[in-house]
């Protein structure tokens, strides 16, 4: 293979719109779960079967260590998901949930990337229509990305994306006199302790309001909280959203994780 | 979606526990395959669910040493099946986006460009030149590229021999460079501020 046949391809391999490594296993995706038992009829939790005692050892070791390494890849992908945005002059805006979907680089502005893709919106140069529900998630590249979604959807996690943590405005000197380290920090230990709570245990909407209010008074912010939308049977516990332009927490249902 | 009308059949549990294994073990790789391909999540997860589901009422024809070449060759036909069903649809999409179109898209924010890749312009030239490729190349470039199959295992998801995937790889090859090169040099297509190494090669 020549070395200019190396090089495009090496440009290919940069340009793979989908890291499979940020995506997750079986084991660690419900979505996954419920698919698998929706084939099979079978529950998910009842793991490999084998008809022969001396197999059986051996699948539960298989079925073991594909846990252990699905445990220690959500590690991976938290640590990554916590290194949040690292390149913040522009935002991507896409006009759908997908990232093969139409695509604008715009620079960013110091409302953050919600507000800077919702502007984009706005003029017309990302969709047509009103604006739709935003969500941030941090491209492989560390850029914000920016895509409609309906509330509750996931569609950081079904892209394969980390959820920007916090819709914090990049660094820049207008947006330094307005959040101030002290705002961050208190956003930032809002953000923890709410995703600590939340993910510990299935809270139904109420719970999950009290609790989100008792963080929000603790690490002392002005903010509210808005249910999205009613919980349903199928997305019975509450999972958040942080809108720090809009100063509030945002609450939608989602499934139970099965383990 | 496709999965909630899966007919449901309980099987022997030794082919169950098989069926188990190669879920585990592929499930995120075709996941990740549709994904690249497809206009949305949903989208991509109704492929996969057929893929799968398609594994479970064939599971005893996958070759146990080409698992995964076998459910991404699924794959490709489940989309293909898709994708002439959406054309109609998708003919329709594209006119009434032309005709939204009528500013060029650089123009429509000064601060702004589109791009297929948001991580550099050469990768966004990489995906306009990809994008202007027949689909068969586009395909196998991917599969070497973004899926890290062996000639072997493309071989199997393209129903073919691997001496005709090397042929059809370095032809697809030498395609996309050609249309790399139309598309990096056109100062229509590239943001004004270039990287280094393009200044150099025009140098």
């Amino acid at each position: 293979m020549s070395k200019r046949e190396e090089d495009i391809l090496e440009l290919l391999r940069e340009a793979n719109p989908v890291d499979e490594h940020r995506l997750p296993l079986p084991v660690d995706s419900p979505h996954a779960q419920h698919m698998y038992e929706m084939i099979t009829g079978a529950p998910y939790g009842a793991g490999a079967v084998s008809p022969r005692p001396g197999r059986r050892r051996r699948h539960r070791i298989g079925i073991v260590g594909i846990a252990a390494f699905a445990a220690l890849s959500s590690g991976v992908a938290y640590a990554i998901a916590r290194q949040g945005v690292t390149k913040h002059a522009y935002v991507s805006c896409y006009s759908e949930d997908s990232l093969t979907a139409h695509q604008t680089l715009v620079a960013a502005g110091s409302g953050g990337p919600v507000a800077t893709c919702a502007a984009a919106w706005l003029a017309g140069t990302v969709g047509s229509g009103p604006v739709p529900n935003l969500v941030a998630c941090v491209a492989s590249t560390g850029i914000a990305a920016i895509f409609p979604a309906s509330p509750g959807s996931d569609v950081c996690g079904d892209l394969g994306l980390s959820p920007m943590q916090s819709a914090a405005p990049p660094p820049t000197e207008a947006t330094t006199t307005t959040v101030g380290p002290a705002t961050a920090k208190k956003v930032s230990d809002l953000v923890d302790a709410v995703d600590t709570d939340l993910r510990a245990s299935c809270l139904n909407a109420e719970q999950a309001t009290a609790s989100v209010r008792h963080q929000v008074s603790k690490v002392g912010l002005d903010w509210k909280v808005v249910i999205l939308a009613p919980f349903s049977a199928d997305h019975p516990c509450a999972s958040p959203g942080f809108d720090e332009p809009g100063q509030r927490v945002t609450l939608v249902g989602r499934p139970r994780w099965r383990r | 979606m496709a999965v909630e009308k899966m007919r449901v059949r309980r099987r022997h549990p030794e082919v169950d526990g098989r069926y188990r294994l190669l879920y585990e073990r592929h499930w995120r790789r075709v996941r990740a395959y549709a994904l690249r391909r497809t206009s949305c999540a949903s989208a991509a997860d109704d492929i996969v669910a057929e893929v799968f589901l398609v594994a479970w009422r064939r599971i005893g024809d996958i070759p146990s040493e080409n698992e995964l070449a076998w459910l991404l060759g699924v794959a490709r036909r489940v989309l293909s099946n898709a994708a002439r069903g959406d054309a109609r649809r998708n003919r329709l999409i594209a006119r009434m986006h032309e005709a939204a179109q009528a500013v060029p898209p650089d123009h429509l924010l000064p601060t702004s460009h589109t791009a297929g890749s948001p991580s550099s312009e050469a990768g966004e030239a990489i995906n306009a030149a990809l994008g202007r490729l027949r689909p068969a190349d586009a395909e196998i470039l991917q599969l070497v590229a973004w899926e890290e199959l062996s000639h072997a295992e493309i071989a199997a998801v393209l129903a073919c021999s691997t001496n005709a995937v090397a042929i059809r790889l370095h032809r697809a090859r030498q395609r996309l460079e050609d249309e790399f090169a139309k598309v990096w040099t056109s100062p229509g297509d590239i943001a004004s501020d270039a990287p280094e190494h393009r200044r150099a090669e025009e140098g």
